[in-house]
C-alpha cells in the first residue's frame, strides 16, 4: 500500500515537473517564433525564407501538440482482477507468414492462462495452415463465400469476417508474430470492469531488435509518454495488436456504421434515379402512352421516396415500396421493343457500382452515376437501370461481403479508424503499460519501409476521410490527440526546408533569417535547452533519438504517404498498398541503397554545401557566425539523416539465436560488419565546425584593429566634415580624422594600411550607416595595373525626396592625400594622381540615399551604398554597417527585377559582385532605431 | 434462447425468439432465418415479444437476416419490440432503417 502511494507521488510531482517544463518549452517557443516572424523573415529570400519559416511554424505546432498530449500524462498502475465469466476469443491475423512462426504463436496464445478460445484467422486460406491449426486444437477461420467478389479489406475483412463467425464477449488480437505472455489476459481484462471501456492496448515491443535498433523499430516514446499522455484524454489509441476490445463496442459501431452507409447510398441512388427518368420520360413519349404512365409512376415513386426518407420513414421500408412499384411498371411493359430491351440491359450490366479495394468500398461511383444519368434509356431500360442502381444500393450493402463491417475499413490502418469512431461513439479506450507480448520487427530496411509507409497513409487516409477536428462526439483532447499523430506525419515536408535552408545559404549566399546574431540565438538556444530538458525528464531512460531521426529521415516516404493518400481519397488512385513482411526479404542482392536515394542524394548535397561554405568563408565570403551555424546546422541534418545509410546497410539482428523464433531465424551470409558511416560523418562535421570556430576566434583577435570596432554611432560624417584632406594626411592614426579616440566608428585614416580586402585587384567599399541616418562610406580600389586617376560617378539610384550626392570628398592615393572635389552632385568627377598609385583610397559622405520608411519605425531603405568608380578591376565587395542591418538588394537596370544579393556577416552585409553585376545598384534594409 | 416457427401464407414465416438475443445466441438466429429462406418463405417476421435482451450482435444478426430475405425478393420485419430493444436500436440508429411493428399483423401488411 505504501509503495503504490508513495509510486503515485513520485508520479504526480513528476507530471507536475512535466507541465512546468510544458509551459516553459512553449512560451520560449513562441516568443522565438513571434520573433522569427515580426522581425527575422528575410522576405527579400522569400523562395527560401517563406518554406523555412513555415516548417518552423509546423515543428512549434508539433510541440504544442506534444506539450497537450503530456499535460494530461496517465500513468495506470495494475488492472483490477477480471470478472470471472468474461468469455475471450483470442484471434491471430495472418495473411502469407510462414506457418511455424504463426503456430509458434498461436500455441504460445493457446497457453494464456484465462480461459478462451484461440482462432487462427488465415487470409491466405492454405491448407497447411489449417492442417497446422487443426492438429493443434486451434479454431481456423477463413473468408466465408460472402467475400468472394467483394472487397476484402485487409485485417479489417479478416477481423470482421472472424467476428460473425465466433462468439466470445472480448476479443484479443495478435498479429502472427506476436508472442503473448500466458498472463496477458489476467493482467488486462480487469479493465474492462468499466462497462465503457471498449479497449485495452498494451505496448509492442520486438525482440529480434538489439540494443542500437538501427531500423528504429521499437517505439519506446509512442508505447510509453505518448500513448499514457493520449490515455489521459480517454484517446488512447488502438494499434492493431496486443489489445483487448469489447465485441459489444465493435459490434455498435458496426451497426452505426450500417445504418450511415446504408442512408447514403439510399439517397444517392434516388436522387440519381430522379434524372435517370426524366430522360427517360423524353424517349418514353415516341413508345406511345404505356410507356409514359409506367416512366411518369415511377417518377412519382422516387420523388415519394425521397420525401418520406426525409421525413423519417425507415430505409428498409422506403427501399421495399419503391422496388414494389418499379415491379409493377415493369410488368406493364412487357410488350416492349426486344431489341431495345437488351441493348439497354447489356449497358445495365456494366453500371460500374465500383469497390475500391484498399479504402471504403465506394458504394457507387459518383462519375459512374452521372454517366448513369446521361444515358438515352428506353423506358423499360430505364426502369431496369433504376431498379439495379436502387437494388445494388439497397438496404443489403450488396457491394460489401458484410453489411455490418465492426472494424473500420476506410483506411489501410483500420486500428486508428476504429478506435476514432469508438471515441466519437462515447466508448473509454485504455493504455496499459506492460509488456505483455513480444514480437518481430522488420529486417530490412525495404521492409521497414513498407511498414511505414503503409502506417502513414493509413493515418492520413483517415485525416482525409474522417477528419477528426470534425468528427461527432469527440472531446476537444480527443480531436487533438488524432489530428496531433496525422500532424506529425507531414514532417516531410517541413524536413525539405531544413535541408534546404543551409545549402541555399552556402551555395547562393541567400539566409533566410535576417541575422544569426545575439537576437537569434538568445531566442533560439533557451527553447532548444529547455525542449531537451523536457525530453529527457519525458522520456528517463527511454531512448528518444532514432524517433527523432526517423521522423525527418524518412521525409522521402512521408511526402510519397502524403500525395498517395491525396490522390487516393481524393482522386480514387490505389495506395500501393503492401503486407508488411515478418521475416527479412533476402532476395535484396546488395545494399538497397535505391530505396534512400534521396536521402542519399540530401547528404551529398549538404556536405558539398559544407565545403562550399567552409571555401567561401575561408575567402572571407561569409562570416564566421553565419557559416558555423550553418555547418552546425548541416552536421545535424547528416546525423539525423546518416541513420538511413546504417538502415540500408543493416543486415537484420545479430542477437542471440535462442531468443528468435524458429520460423524467424534466417540463414545469415557471413558479412563483415560494415562500419557505421553516420557517426563518422556526424564526428567529422562537429570537427570541421569546432575547427572553423576556432579558427574563426583567432582571426578575430589577429584582425582586430583598434580603427575596425564598428558600431553604431553616427560620428562619421562629422569625421568626414574636418574638411581639408590634407589635414589628415599623415596623421597620427590613433587621432583619426578628427573623430578621435572616443569615437570608434570613425574613419580609418585616409593614410593608413588598406584593409586586407584591398589586397588584391578590385573594390572594397565599407558603408556605415549611423543611427541618424548618415551615410559614410570608405572606398578602397586597386588595379591590375597603377592607376593614373579614377572617375568617381553618383550611383544611379532612383530619384527619391532629396537629390543624392556624395559631399567631403576625400581622396588618397597610395596612403598619400591628392586634391578631389569636395562635392560630386551631378557631373563626373575625375580626380588625377602625380604618380601611378596601386590602391587609392575615397571617403565621402552620401547624402540623400536614405529613405525611411512610412509605416514601419525606424526601418529605412538605403538606396545606394557607394559612388561608382572606373576604372574597375576584379570583384567588387560591399560590406554596409549599421544598428542593424536587414538585408541588401542588387538592381541590375530597369529589364530586371531588384533581386536579394550577399549574407549577414558578424556587423551587418556583405554583397560580393563579379562581372556585370559589379555596375549593379546595391541597396540595403536598414533598422534604425 | 428459443426460436418457434409457424408458416403464413405461401411465402411467409414468424420467427417467435425466446431468450436473451446477444453474441451467443445471434448465430441461431441467422440461421433460423437462412432456413426459412431456402424453405421458400423469404418473407420472414421475426418476434421479439419474449425477448428479454438484445445486443448489437444481436441487431447485426438481424441485418444479416434481411439481407437473406431481400437478396430471395422477399423482406424481414420484426415486431414485439420492448423498451430495451427499442433502447439499442435508438442508440444505433437502426431504428432508421427498420422500424419495430407493433404486432405481427402490421408486419405483414402490404405482403
Amino acid at each position: 500500500m505504501s509503495t503504490s502511494t508513495s509510486a503515485g507521488h513520485r508520479a504526480s510531482l513528476r507530471l507536475l515537473l512535466i507541465r512546468i517544463l510544458v509551459v516553459l518549452v512553449l512560451s520560449l517557443g513562441a516568443n522565438y517564433l513571434a520573433w522569427r516572424w515580426l522581425v527575422s523573415v528575410n522576405w527579400e529570400a522569400w523562395p527560401i525564407a517563406v518554406p523555412l519559416i513555415l516548417a518552423e511554424t509546423y515543428s512549434f505546432i508539433d510541440a504544442c501538440l506534444f506539450g497537450l498530449t503530456m499535460w494530461r500524462m496517465r500513468e495506470r498502475g495494475p488492472a483490477p482482477a477480471p470478472a470471472e465469466d468474461a468469455t475471450v476469443d483470442v484471434f491471430i491475423t495472418t495473411y502469407n507468414e510462414p506457418v511455424e512462426l504463426v503456430m509458434e504463436t498461436a500455441l504460445a496464445a493457446q497457453r494464456i492462462r484465462w480461459p478462451h478460445e484461440t482462432w487462427v484467422l488465415d487470409d491466405g486460406a492454405r491448407p497447411e495452415m489449417r492442417e497446422a491449426a487443426e492438429a493443434a486444437g486451434i479454431g481456423y477461420v477463413t473468408r466465408s463465400e460472402d467475400w468472394a467478389d467483394k472487397p476484402r479489406h485487409a485485417k479489417a475483412g479478416n477481423l470482421n469476417n472472424a467476428l460473425f463467425a465466433t462468439t466470445g464477449e472480448f476479443l484479443m488480437i495478435l498479429d502472427a508474430d506476436q508472442i503473448p505472455s500466458p498472463d496477458i489476459l489476467h493482467r488486462t481484462l480487469g479493465w474492462f470492469h468499466d462497462e465503457s471501456v471498449a479497449l485495452v492496448q498494451t505496448p509492442q515491443w520486438f525482440h529480434n531488435v538489439d540494443e542500437a535498433d538501427v531500423l528504429g523499430s521499437q517505439a519506446p516514446l509512442f508505447y510509453g509518454p505518448i500513448q499514457q499522455g493520449k490515455d489521459g484524454w480517454n484517446a488512447a489509441f488502438f494499434c492493431g495488436s496486443n489489445a483487448v476490445l469489447r465485441r459489444e463496442a465493435l459490434m455498435q459501431i458496426g451497426v452505426v456504421g450500417y445504418v450511415r452507409e446504408v442512408e447514403r447510398a439510399v439517397r444517392d441512388a434516388l436522387r440519381t434515379a430522379k434524372s435517370v427518368l426524366t430522360a427517360a420520360r423524353r424517349t418514353a413519349q415516341e413508345h406511345g402512352p404505356a410507356a409514359v404512365a409506367a416512366v411518369e409512376s415511377l417518377q412519382q415513386a422516387a420523388s415519394r421516396a425521397l420525401a418520406d426518407l426525409r421525413a423519417g420513414t425507415p430505409v428498409a421500408e422506403v427501399t421495399y415500396g419503391f422496388q414494389q412499384v418499379v415491379d409493377n411498371a415493369s410488368r406493364g411493359l412487357v410488350e416492349f421493343d426486344v431489341a431495345a430491351l437488351n441493348a439497354d440491359l447489356a449497358a445495365i450490366s456494366q453500371v460500374p457500382f465500383e469497390a475500391d479495394r484498399e479504402g471504403e468500398g465506394v458504394v457507387v461511383d459518383a462519375a459512374a452515376l452521372d454517366r448513369l444519368a446521361e444515358r438515352e434509356w428506353s423506358p423499360l431500360g430505364a426502369l431496369e437501370s433504376v431498379r439495379a442502381l436502387v437494388s445494388t444500393v439497397d438496404v443489403l450493402r450488396s457491394d460489401e461481403a458484410q453489411p455490418v463491417m465492426p472494424m473500420a475499413t476506410i483506411s489501410v490502418t483500420e486500428d486508428m479508424a476504429t478506435a476514432m469512431r469508438l471515441h466519437s461513439a462515447g466508448w473509454r479506450t485504455v493504455y496499459h503499460h506492460e509488456i505483455l507480448a513480444r514480437g518481430l520487427a522488420p529486417e530490412d530496411l525495404g521492409s521497414m519501409l513498407h511498414q511505414r509507409l503503409r502506417w502513414a497513409q493509413g493515418t492520413l487516409q483517415v485525416m482525409l476521410r474522417e477528419n477528426p477536428l470534425v468528427q461527432k462526439g469527440l472531446s476537444a483532447g480527443q480531436r487533438l490527440m488524432y489530428f496531433g499523430t496525422m500532424w506529425s506525419y507531414l514532417s516531410g515536408f517541413a524536413a525539405l526546408a531544413y535541408i534546404a535552408a543551409p545549402i541555399t545559404y552556402f551555395v547562393l549566399g541567400i539566409l533566410p533569417v535576417t541575422t544569426l546574431g545575439t537576437d537569434f540565438m538568445i531566442r533560439l538556444i533557451p527553447f532548444l535547452i529547455a525542449n531537451q530538458i523536457l525530453f529527457t525528464v519525458i522520456g528517463w531512460r527511454v531512448k528518444t533519438w532514432r524517433g527523432q531521426q526517423y521522423s525527418l529521415a524518412l521525409f522521402p516516404l512521408w511526402i510519397r504517404a502524403c500525395a498517395t493518400a491525396v490522390g487516393n481519397v481524393w482522386f480514387g488512385r490505389p495506395l500501393g498498398f503492401v503486407v508488411t513482411p515478418k521475416t527479412k526479404q533476402d532476395d535484396e542482392p546488395k545494399v538497397p541503397y535505391h530505396l534512400i536515394r534521396p536521402q542519399i542524394i540530401a547528404i551529398g548535397l549538404l556536405l558539398v554545401a559544407a565545403v562550399v561554405g567552409v571555401v567561401r568563408w575561408s575567402q572571407g565570403a561569409f562570416g564566421g557566425l553565419p557559416t558555423a551555424v550553418n555547418l552546425v546546422w548541416i552536421a545535424y541534418d547528416v546525423a539525423v539523416l546518416g541513420i538511413v545509410v546504417r538502415a540500408a546497410r543493416h543486415r537484420g539482428y545479430q542477437g542471440a539465436e535462442k531468443e528468435i523464433p524458429a520460423a524467424a531465424r534466417i540463414a545469415q551470409r557471413p558479412e563483415r560488419r560494415s562500419r557505421a558511416l553516420s557517426p563518422v560523418l556526424l564526428r567529422a562535421a562537429v570537427a570541421i565546425v569546432a575547427l572553423l570556430v576556432v579558427a574563426e576566434a583567432v582571426l578575430l583577435l589577429v584582425r582586430r584593429d583598434p580603427n575596425q570596432t564598428d558600431s553604431s554611432s553616427s560620428a562619421g560624417s562629422s569625421a568626414g566634415a574636418s574638411g581639408d584632406p590634407s589635414a589628415a594626411a599623415g596623421a597620427d592614426p590613433s587621432a583619426g580624422a578628427g573623430g578621435g579616440a572616443s569615437d570608434p566608428a570613425a574613419a580609418r585614416p585616409l593614410a593608413a594600411e588598406p584593409p586586407p580586402e584591398a589586397s588584391q585587384p578590385g573594390t572594397y567599399v565599407e558603408t556605415r550607416v549611423s543611427a541618424a541616418g548618415d551615410v559614410q562610406v570608405e572606398q578602397w580600389v586597386r588595379g591590375t595595373r597603377p592607376l593614373r586617376g579614377i572617375d568617381l560617378t553618383l550611383p544611379a539610384a532612383a530619384p527619391g525626396d532629396r537629390p543624392v550626392r556624395a559631399t567631403d570628398v576625400e581622396v588618397a592615393a597610395d596612403r598619400v592625400p591628392v586634391d578631389a572635389p569636395g562635392t560630386i552632385d551631378v557631373a563626373q568627377a575625375r580626380v588625377s594622381f602625380d604618380s601611378p598609385a596601386d590602391v587609392v583610397h575615397v571617403r565621402y559622405t552620401l547624402d540623400g540615399v536614405v529613405e525611411r520608411s512610412a509605416s514601419a519605425p525606424g526601418r529605412a531603405l538605403v538606396r545606394a551604398l557607394a559612388l561608382r568608380v572606373r576604372p574597375m578591376a576584379g570583384p567588387a565587395r560591399m560590406r554596409v554597417t549599421g544598428p542593424e542591418v536587414l538585408s541588401a538588394a542588387c538592381d541590375s537596370g530597369p529589364s530586371a527585377a531588384p533581386r536579394p544579393c550577399g549574407g549577414p556577416d558578424e556587423e551587418g552585409w556583405t554583397v560580393d559582385l563579379r562581372g556585370p553585376q559589379r555596375d549593379d545598384l546595391v541597396m540595403a534594409q536598414v533598422n534604425l532605431s | 434462447m428459443q426460436i418457434a416457427k409457424s408458416d403464413i401464407g405461401q411465402r411467409g414465416a414468424v420467427l417467435t425468439l425466446d431468450g436473451r438475443l446477444n453474441m451467443v445466441s445471434a448465430p441461431q438466429l441467422k440461421t433460423a432465418v437462412t432456413n426459412a429462406v431456402a424453405e421458400g418463405r423469404s418473407q420472414v417476421v421475426v418476434d421479439l415479444s419474449a425477448v428479454t435482451f438484445l445486443d448489437s450482435s444481436g441487431l447485426g444478426a438481424l441485418i444479416a437476416g434481411l439481407k437473406a430475405a431481400r437478396q430471395a425478393s422477399g423482406d424481414l420485419r420484426m415486431t414485439g419490440a420492448n423498451e430495451q430493444v427499442r433502447t439499442v436500436l435508438r442508440l444505433t440508429n437502426l431504428d432508421r432503417v427498420l422500424r419495430p411493428y407493433d404486432t405481427v399483423q402490421a408486419a405483414t401488411d402490404g405482403w
